[in-house]
């Protein structure tokens, strides 16, 4: 079964290295914060035309308007997310790249190394 | 509080001052109102700004900054009420009154101004469609069938729409400078109630729950400069009932003489009595009818101008700062809603005002699906409104109709 499935990281560090292999984005990834926000904003902006008592087709410009709104404010909700993130992991890495003694390569065991024996006691 | 800081020229004397030397003070007229005829002859000196169109336009904060409410006032610029019992040629009178005084006649308020909807629906031809506590109810109806179970809340209906209307018709003084000629009003709505209370039309409960919702709008409005009570005595009104001829009147059993007479006298001991202090009153014996141009010459001697600070009448009229007009102003233009939202008073006691839940959605369902109730004026495809894929405007306030009373 080797080589199959996903690559695993070797060392703590590898862990926090981006486009390390070890796995894969999500394919709406970089367009997440457009799609939410933009639905979200959408279907606000309708109902709120419903409850005016206006038909969903009338005042177009607005829902319009709302729903690029939205998409932009998604957007920038997950440029924020992705930020934070990429900061924290880099604080992380540059602790570990200081600290390496802490932080040794991950030894490769087995289940049966790892289980210890048991002893049923009646 | 604006006020506290304000300085003003008002009572320092120097406006007194001023005053000498402004304009033509050679010639000086009683100020009152004026009829057209007196007024075309009079020499045009100063110039009015146009009417504002408050039934399409709102009249908002900022507007009272280059908008000046009282620069439109003039002597006409009053509201007068016209009062009266059944079938005393009230209508004929207001209008030709109107007229006259070059002011604007609104009809009497009926409730055809309700159950007709902006695109000129009948609501009550879905009546059969209905369960019999939910359908319409009019004057028709109640004249009728006076032991209805709808009394109560039909005479409810009648001072909300009367409400409505005065509302609209301080906001046509207030925003054009025109004065007003009503035909019966929302303050002597209760003689109805009363009629109908003495004669057990309508419950102990439900007549004070009436008093209740006056009350709690009435604090809002400003009472009419004057009132033109056309006397008519009992017999008399029988008599004008029959020569009438509408069948619903002719026939009615609750037109009786018991209950015109409770009316008369609620109208002359109650309501002028107590109108008196806050009006100036005119009562013409009408019996046999009469010329409007006697009461248009009889109006024109009433000096409205006279107020002090210790007596009520035309009291309600006296602002003293632009801003008060302008308050009143915005009050009554925008915020007519919030006026009548006040006369919803709760009613968990009173069984005839109440509608039970199942009528109440299956009425709720069937006007609002009905033709030009699905969605609101000048969005509706099926009614031929069209071109609304961009359109976000709206009516900002439910002006009532100038729609007379159908009679059949």
């Amino acid at each position: 079964m080797a080589g199959t499935g996903p690559k695993l990281a070797q060392s703590p560090l590898e862990l926090l290295t981006e486009d390390d292999g070890t796995r894969k984005p999500f394919i709406l990834h970089n367009v997440w914060g457009y799609l939410v926000g933009g639905a979200l904003c959408l279907g606000g902006s309708l109902f709120a035309t419903h409850g005016l008592r206006r038909p969903l087709m009338s005042g177009m410009q607005r829902t319009i308007g709302i729903t690029v709104f939205g998409a932009l404010l998604g957007n920038y909700a997950h440029e924020r997310r992705e930020l934070y993130y990429a900061e924290r992991d880099a604080v992380l890495r540059h602790y570990v790249q200081l600290h390496p003694d802490d932080f040794p390569p991950y030894e490769r065991k087995k289940f049966a190394e790892v289980l210890e024996p048991w002893i049923p006691i009646r | 509080m604006t006020s506290l800081f304000r300085v003003t020229l008002r009572n320092s004397g120097i406006s007194n001052f001023l005053f000498q030397f402004s304009g033509n003070n050679e010639m000086k007229f009683t100020r009152t109102i004026t009829s057209k005829l007196v007024k075309e002859a009079r020499p045009q000196t100063e110039s009015k700004p146009k009417p504002w169109p408050y039934k399409e336009k709102k009249y908002n904060y900022f507007h009272q900054f280059i908008d000046r409410t009282s620069s439109r006032f003039d002597d006409n610029s009053k509201i007068i009420v016209v009062e009266g019992p059944v079938a005393a040629g009230k209508s004929k009178f207001a209008k030709q009154l109107a007229d006259d005084l070059d002011m604007y006649y609104l009809p009497e308020a009926n409730l055809d101004m309700y159950y007709f909807n902006d695109y000129g629906f009948d609501l009550r031809t879905l009546d059969d469609q209905l369960p019999e506590n939910a359908r319409s109810f009019d004057v028709n109806n109640f004249l009728m069938n006076p032991r209805s179970i709808q009394s109560a809340s039909f005479q409810m209906n009648q001072y909300y729409i009367k409400l409505s209307q005065y509302v609209d018709a301080l906001a046509h003084v207030l925003s054009t400078g025109q004065g007003v000629v009503l035909d019966r009003c929302c303050y002597s709505d209760f003689v109805f109630l009363e009629a109908m209370y003495s004669q057990g039309y309508v419950s102990k409960a439900a007549h004070k729950k009436y008093y209740d919702m006056r009350n709690e709008t009435f604090g809002h409005l400003l009472r009419p400069h004057l009132i033109i009570y056309l006397d008519v005595p009992v017999p008399k009104v029988q008599e004008n009932i029959q020569k009438r001829a509408l069948s619903y009147e002719v026939k009615s059993p609750a037109l009786t003489k018991e209950y015109l007479t409770e009316m008369e006298k609620h109208y002359k001991q109650n309501y002028l009595k107590e109108m008196s202090k806050h009006s100036a009153l005119l009562i013409y014996d009408w019996s046999d009818g009469g010329d409007p141009e006697v009461v248009v010459e009889d109006i024109e001697r009433v000096d409205f101008n006279r107020h002090d600070n210790q007596d009520l009448k035309f009291k309600d009229w006296v602002q003293h700062l632009e801003e008060d007009w302008a308050y009143l102003r915005r009050k009554y233009c925008n915020e007519k809603n919030y006026i009548l939202t006040l006369s919803q008073v709760t009613v968990f006691d009173v069984p005839e005002l109440l509608l039970g839940p199942e009528e109440a959605h299956e009425r709720h369902e069937l006007y609002n699906n009905a033709p030009g109730n699905e969605f609101e004026y000048g969005y509706n495809a099926k009614m031929g409104d069209k071109n609304f894929l961009f359109k976000m405007s709206a009516k900002y306030r439910d002006t009532l109709p100038l729609r007379e009373r159908r009679q059949y």
